[in-house]
């Protein structure tokens, strides 16, 4: 069996977490349905009275709507009469939900305000019986909680206040992109990849990988180990940011160790590197996790969001919604455009990772009993100044022990 | 002329699907090239996965297939076909067709990959043609894994 060490368990990770059934079950309980804010819209996708979209929260299909006083309200998917995913279209404009079968009727808040013959027919019977009350039968709703026009939500009932939920290290690290400003949705990208949710987020905790794995980042200087590097988590271990300041493309005593640096490679096209610097502090590209679904990604003057959506323990989808600022001129919406070129589902680095997940899911799986080590950069999950460790991976690991062995 | 389109077209899919190198030789040095799914499409978003401004950014990411991208060996095999052209009074070719694109692995049966369509402009250039903008709409919004070969 495994021997896990007592003191430090977050530098082991058990390779069945990745691929046990029993074990997903208990994620989508006591994670994405447990005490969390689950990451789910940005306001701007929803901007008028009546707009909904769909989504999924782990497994939940869920769906989003604006009411006329403005306040976004989310619901299951899942009519309250037969369990019917009712909203069958990923978004639009509505007045009210009808479920499809039977054609009950919820108000934008999730009311249930009509049941077809619900009285019966007056000829032939039937119908409810009398002390059927339509207020007894409304939507499940969930909690909803935004900041700067980003929509979370949450199964629990009793959540914390969101600031609170992402903790002093990590607010300020999410108001330096998400500053008040109107947000400008620019589209989206989705994936499906064949490997275990988590794999992903540790993928965004691990910087030790990003100079090893991506050619790209390393020649072209986006992302290196010879750069000003942090990684800082907040106090449970769940959220954490890895940022890197200042590009360097040359060759340095960094480089020499590097297999991933060519330096006999150049761009044809060097205008999908130039980025102009437009947030506070010195960072040039931040990836911000939140638990626990939720990647906030600045890569020079790329923005996105990318939402992990579980599909069984093998595999998950990846939504990714890039987006601007209302004010930006149309040379900054370009620049966002081009830059987009280096992440999602056709990005210059992001491919590597996609398919190095599922090289790990694959090389895991028939090995339940063997397990990951996790020791770059010491045993311990404090802050780190520099990118050569998996600090953050094992704080992640330290968070999630918390919440599934409680 | 739809038959030099079309031979435009094959000459494509041969490119991509055995040497991706020559394909940027395709576009004239201004081209836009840009691929995206039927949803950005359809609401008028500006997002591509791929969104090339000029002929430098398509040797790029040609440069990137071959160069610096980490992924599983795999083999592509691209056919177009519904090739349906308009001509312009300025030369110019406004050209739609339709793909189909297989993916094949060195250890699995083959899968289809994707499908989709394109929208084309092309251009004569001296005694050959080719795309001044293609855009390319998958049909699916969710790529299986990701999308590494040019579509």
């Amino acid at each position: 069996m495994l021997e896990t060490p007592a003191r430090t368990p977050w530098t082991r990770v058990p390779y069945r977490w990745y691929t046990d059934a029993d074990v997903y079950a208990r994620e989508q309980e006591r994670i994405f349905r447990g005490r969390a804010w689950n990451y789910a819209a940005l306001a701007c996708e929803i901007p008028s009275h009546g707009d909904f979209k769909t989504t999924t929260i782990g497994d939940a299909p869920i769906v989003l709507v604006r009411e006329k006083s403005g306040a976004i309200n989310a619901f299951e998917n899942r009519c309250a009469h037969r369990g019917v995913a009712f909203c069958y279209t990923a978004h639009g404009n509505a007045k009210a939900f009808q479920c499809p079968y039977h054609q009950w009727t919820y108000d934008l808040k999730g009311k249930l305000i009509g049941v077809p013959f619900r009285n019966g027919i007056e000829t032939l019977g039937g119908g409810m019986p009398a002390e059927f009350n339509l207020a007894d039968h409304p939507l499940a709703r969930l909690n909803v909680a935004q900041r700067n026009g980003v929509v979370f939500v949450s199964f629990h009932d009793d959540m914390e206040p969101l600031e609170d939920y992402l903790g002093p290290a990590m607010v300020p690290y999410f108001d330096r992109i998400f500053d008040g400003r109107e947000l400008k949705l620019l589209g989206y990208e989705r994936q499906v990849i064949e490997s275990n949710w988590k794999l992903y987020m540790e993928n965004l905790k691990d910087p030790y990988h990003a100079s090893l794995l991506h050619v790209f980042f390393a020649t072209f200087g986006l992302f290196r180990f010879d750069q000003p590097a942090w990684c800082t988590m907040d106090e449970t271990g769940g959220h954490s940011v890895m940022a890197v300041a200042a590009r360097s493309a040359e060759a340095t005593e960094a480089t020499k160790g590097m297999k991933s640096f060519r330096s006999d490679l150049k761009l044809a096209g060097p205008e999908l590197i130039q980025p102009v610097p437009e947030f506070p502090g010195k960072a040039i590209g931040v990836m911000q996790t939140l638990w626990p679904n939720l990647i906030i990604q600045q890569q020079s003057n790329t923005l996105a969001t990318r939402q992990i959506v579980t599909k069984g323990p093998n595999s998950f989808e990846l939504h990714w919604t890039f987006f601007g600022f209302a004010d930006d001129d149309d040379e900054m919406t370009s620049r966002r455009l081009r830059q987009a070129n280096l992440v999602g589902t056709s990005g210059y680095v992001s491919i590597d990772d996609a398919e190095v997940l599922e090289f790990s899911q694959k090389g895991a799986t028939p090995y339940p009993d063997n397990e990951g080590v996790l020791e770059m950069g010491g045993i311990e999950t404090d802050d780190q100044e520099h990118h050569i460790t998996e600090v953050p991976v094992r704080a992640f690991w330290r968070r999630y022990r918390d919440v599934m062995e409680a | 002329m739809i038959q030099r389109v079309e031979a435009l077209y094959y000459d494509y899919a041969q490119a991509i699907d055995e040497e991706v190198e020559r394909w940027p030789d395709l576009f004239t040095e201004d081209a836009r090239y840009r691929v995206t799914s039927r949803e950005n499409y359809d609401r008028n978003l500006p997002l591509a996965p791929i969104y090339c401004e000029g002929r430098g950014m398509i040797l790029d990411r040609a440069m990137a297939v071959r160069q610096t991208t980490v992924y599983a060996t795999r083999f592509m095999r691209h056919a177009i076909t519904n090739v349906r052209i308009t001509e312009s009074p300025d030369g110019s070719i406004a050209a739609r067709a339709n793909f189909a694109i297989y993916e094949t692995f060195e250890d699995t049966i083959t899968r289809l990959f994707a499908v989709g369509r394109y929208i084309d402009t092309i251009v004569p250039s001296g005694d050959i043609l080719l795309f001044r903008d293609k855009l390319c709409i998958l049909d699916s919004n969710v790529v299986i894994g990701s999308l590494i070969y040019p579509v």
